[in-house]
C-alpha cells in the first residue's frame, strides 16, 4: 500500500475514533436535549437505508435477473449493501433510549407498527444479503484461502466457513443458491423499504411526510442512490488500485447506467414539480413547501437539493463527452450523493419543525449538536474503511466464474 | 393437518383484516369510555391543574407553560378574534390513537377507562409515538430515556376516583365522567355560552372534550385531524401513473439487455 493509502486509513480511523467518542457522550454523558424528536442520527439511519436498497436491486439485477452488465457489479453491489445496511443500524441504536430493552421487539410485538414490519423485515434482508453474498464469493475466497499465507490464510478460512470444495459441480450449487437467495433478499429489502416508507407516509400529523406515494418515492430514491453509489465506489476503488477499469464495466457505466441514472434523476425533478403544485390544494402541505422553496430553509432547498443534487448531475450526464468519462459520472455521483442527504436531512428536520399543539406562534429550530455530527461522521468512516479493506481482501470482481457455471 | 397455499393466504388476509378493524373498535365503543370535560369559559388560567398534577406524579413542581416530561398538563391563554382563549393541554387520548399503532414494542396501551397510558419500563425510546401525535403531546425524557405523557390518572379511575386535575379545579372549569354524558354537557354549555365543541368525533373521539369560545380548529389552536377516514384522490392519481408506467418504462429499460443475454 502506499504512503497514501496509509494517511487515507489514518485519516479514517481518527474520524471513527471521534465518532466512538460521539457516542459515549450519548449515551453515558448525556447531552441537551434535542428539539427535534428524530435528529440527524435518523437522517443518516434512513439515507443509509435507502442506499443499502438500492444496491440490492442492483446486485440482484445482476445476479438474479442476470441482466448483462449489472451483472459486473453484483458483487460489489452485494457488499456495499451489506455494509452500508450494518453501519445504518449505528446511529439508529445511537438514537434509540433503551437498547437493552430491544428484546421486547420479539416478547411482545406491536403488529399495526410500521415500525415494527421495518425491523423485521430488515433484519429478514440483511441475513438474505449476506447469504447472496457468500455464495458468489465463497468459491473464488476458497481458491485465495489455498494460495495465501499467515494470517490472510486464516481470514479466507474464517470467510469461507471452513467451506474447501472446488469442484465443478460447488460452483454450480453456489450460483443457483445466490440466486435463490437474492430473490429473497430482493423481496425482503423492497418490503423493509416500503416499510420505512410507510413509517413516514402514515403520520397525518406530519403533512410533508403523509401521503400514499411516499413508499413508491421511497423505492425510486433507493434505486438513485444505488446508483449513484456504486457508480462512485467502483470507479474510486479502480482509481486507487491504479488500474485499468475493464472494458464491459465502462460500456454498461457510460452507456446504460448513465442513460437510466440521467432518466430518474429527471423523473424526480418531475415528481418535485408535480408535488410542490398539488401541495398547493392542502393548507398543511403547502405550509411546509413554502417553507422549502421561499422560507428559512429555501437556499439549501435551491442550492442543493435542486441545483447541486439534481440539475448538475443531470447537465454532466446528458453532455455528450463529459457524461461518457469516467470523470465526469464520478463528479455527477458524488454531487448527487451529497443533495440527497440534504434531500434527506430538509425533508426529515422542516417536517418535525411545526409545534402541533400551542398558542404561541413559530418555528422549532434545530441545528445537530457536535456528538451527533461526530456519531454521523463516524459511521460514514467506518462504512468507508470496511470498504477500502474489503476492496483488498475480497474478490469483488470475479463474477465470470460463477456465472459461466450457469450455462 | 395440511394448509394449501390458497387456504392459507385466505387465512392470513382475514387475520389481517380482522387486526385492522379491531383497532378502530374503540372509537365505538364509546359507552365504556371516560373523558374529560375543559370549560374555556370558567378556566382563570391559574395553572392549579398543572400543580395537582405534578404532586401526584412525583414530578418537580416548577411550573412551565408547554408540555415537557415533567408537565404533563398547563394551561395556554391567548387572543384569538378579540376573545380571550384559554385552552389545556394535555394527552388528548384519542379513539384511535396514533401512538398507540405506532409504539413497535406495545409501550402504549389503552386502560380499561379508555385512557392511554406509557408503560416506561417497556418503553426502548425510539421516540416513534412522539413523531406521530397529532397534537405533539408525547416527550421524550432525556433523564430516562423514555417518552412520558398524561396517562389519565387511569390507576385512580378504575377505582372510581376522578382524575388529580379535575379534583383539583377550584373554578369548574374540568369535569370528569362516562363520555357520552360528558359530550351531553359540553352541547349544553355551549348552547347556553355560544359556544363551540372540540372533540367528538376527532381521531376516533377524543378523550378530552373540549368547550370553547371559537372555533379552536379554524383558528389553528389545535391542528386539523381528520374526523373520517378519507384518502386525498390526488394519491391515487400518482400511485395509477407509477402502477401503469412503471413496468413499461422498466421494460424498455431492460429489453436490450435480456435480448443480450440469450445471444451470449
Amino acid at each position: 500500500m502506499s504512503k497514501l493509502g496509509y494517511a487515507w486509513i489514518g485519516f479514517l480511523l481518527i474520524v471513527v475514533m471521534l465518532g466512538i467518542y460521539g457516542i459515549i457522550t450519548i449515551k453515558f454523558i448525556g447531552v441537551e436535549e434535542s428539539p427535534i424528536p428524530w435528529n440527524l442520527l435518523i437522517v443518516a439511519y434512513v439515507f443509509l437505508a435507502i442506499a443499502s436498497t438500492g444496491l440490492c436491486v442492483i446486485s440482484v439485477a445482476g445476479n438474479v435477473y442476470r441482466l448483462r452488465g449489472y451483472k459486473v457489479v453484483a458483487e460489489r453491489a452485494a457488499f456495499l449493501a451489506i455494509i452500508t445496511m450494518l453501519c445504518a443500524y449505528i446511529p439508529l441504536l445511537v438514537h434509540i433510549g433503551h437498547v437493552g430493552r430491544m428484546y421486547h421487539f420479539v416478547t411482545s410485538p406491536n403488529l399495526y407498527s410500521s415500525m415494527w414490519w421495518m425491523g423485521f423485515l430488515y433484519t429478514l434482508y440483511l441475513l438474505f444479503e449476506a447469504a447472496e453474498f457468500w455464495f458468489l464469493i465463497r468459491f473464488n475466497v476458497v481458491k485465495l484461502s489455498q494460495e495465501a499465507t499467515g494470517i490472510k490464510r486464516t481470514i479466507y478460512r474464517v470467510i469461507s466457513l471452513g467451506s474447501r470444495d472446488l469442484s465443478e459441480e460447488s460452483l454450480k450449487r453456489d450460483a443457483k443458491f445466490a440466486r435463490l437467495m437474492g430473490f429473497i433478499a430482493l423481496f425482503a429489502a423492497l418490503s423493509a423499504h416500503f416499510t420505512l416508507g410507510t413509517i413516514f407516509a402514515r403520520l397525518e400529523s406530519r403533512a410533508l411526510w403523509y401521503g400514499s406515494f411516499m413508499p413508491f418515492h421511497f423505492i425510486l430514491s433507493a434505486i438513485r442512490l444505488g446508483i449513484a453509489t456504486i457508480l462512485l465506489t467502483t470507479i474510486v476503488s479502480y482509481w486507487i488500485t491504479k488500474k485499468e477499469m475493464k472494458m464491459e464495466i465502462k460500456e454498461f457505466f457510460t452507456g446504460h447506467l448513465r442513460r437510466l441514472f440521467a432518466f430518474l434523476i429527471a423523473f424526480s425533478l418531475i415528481y418535485y414539480a408535480w408535488l410542490i403544485s398539488q401541495s398547493v390544494l392542502h393548507k398543511e402541505t403547502y405550509f411546509f413547501w413554502h417553507l422549502l422553496i421561499a422560507g428559512p430553509y429555501a437556499r439549501d432547498f435551491w442550492l442543493f437539493q435542486i441545483v447541486i443534487g439534481k440539475i448538475i448531475p443531470l447537465a454532466i450526464l446528458l453532455h455528450p463527452s463529459a457524461g461518457r468519462s469516467l470523470r465526469g459520472l464520478f463528479t455527477a455521483s458524488l454531487l448527487f450523493i451529497v443533495g440527497s442527504f440534504v434531500l434527506r436531512y430538509q425533508w426529515i428536520v422542516v417536517a418535525q419543525t411545526l409545534p402541533l399543539m400551542a398558542l404561541r406562534e413559530g418555528l422549532i429550530t434545530y441545528t445537530p449538536s457536535v456528538p451527533e455530527i461526530l456519531v454521523v461522521s463516524g459511521t460514514f468512516a467506518l462504512l468507508a474503511l470496511i470498504y477500502t479493506i474489503g476492496i483488498r481482501l475480497l474478490p469483488l470482481e470475479k463474477w465470470y466464474v460463477v456465472t459461466k457455471a450457469v450455462k | 393437518m395440511k394448509i394449501s397455499r390458497r387456504n392459507f393466504i385466505k387465512g392470513a388476509l382475514a387475520t389481517a383484516v380482522s387486526l385492522s378493524f379491531s383497532s378502530q373498535a374503540w372509537a365505538e365503543e364509546s359507552e365504556k369510555r371516560f373523558a374529560i370535560l375543559f370549560n374555556g369559559f370558567n378556566c382563570v388560567g391559574c395553572e392549579i391543574c398543572q400543580l395537582a398534577c405534578k404532586k401526584r406524579n412525583r414530578l418537580p413542581e416548577n411550573f412551565e407553560t408547554i408540555l415537557s416530561p415533567r408537565t404533563y398538563v398547563y394551561v395556554s391563554a391567548g387572543v384569538r378574534k378579540g376573545k380571550e382563549v384559554r385552552v389545556r393541554y394535555s394527552c388528548m387520548h384519542c379513539g384511535k390513537a396514533p401512538c398507540l399503532e405506532a409504539c413497535p414494542v406495545r409501550a402504549i396501551r389503552r386502560s380499561k377507562s379508555g385512557f392511554v397510558y406509557i408503560d416506561q419500563r417497556h418503553c426502548i425510546g425510539c421516540q416513534y409515538c412522539i413523531v406521530a401525535c397529532h397534537y405533539g403531546v408525547p416527550k421524550f425524557d432525556p433523564e430516562n430515556k423514555v417518552s412520558s405523557k398524561c396517562h389519565g390518572c387511569f390507576d385512580i379511575v378504575e377505582k372510581g376516583k376522578k382524575p388529580a386535575c379535575v379534583e383539583a379545579c377550584p373554578w369548574n372549569a374540568l369535569d370528569f365522567g362516562k363520555r357520552d354524558e360528558i359530550i351531553e354537557k359540553a352541547k349544553n354549555i355551549a348552547k347556553k355560552k355560544d359556544g363551540y365543541v372540540y372533540g367528538i368525533k376527532e381521531a376516533g373521539g377524543l378523550g378530552v372534550i373540549y368547550v370553547l369560545p371559537v372555533d379552536a380548529e379554524e383558528l389553528g389552536i389545535f391542528p386539523r385531524v381528520r374526523k373520517e377516514e378519507s384518502i386525498y384522490p390526488a394519491d391515487f392519481i400518482y400511485e395509477a401513473i407509477l402502477v401503469v408506467l412503471m413496468p413499461i418504462v422498466g421494460y424498455y429499460a431492460v429489453k436490450e439487455y435480456l435480448v443480450a443475454e440469450e445471444e451470449e
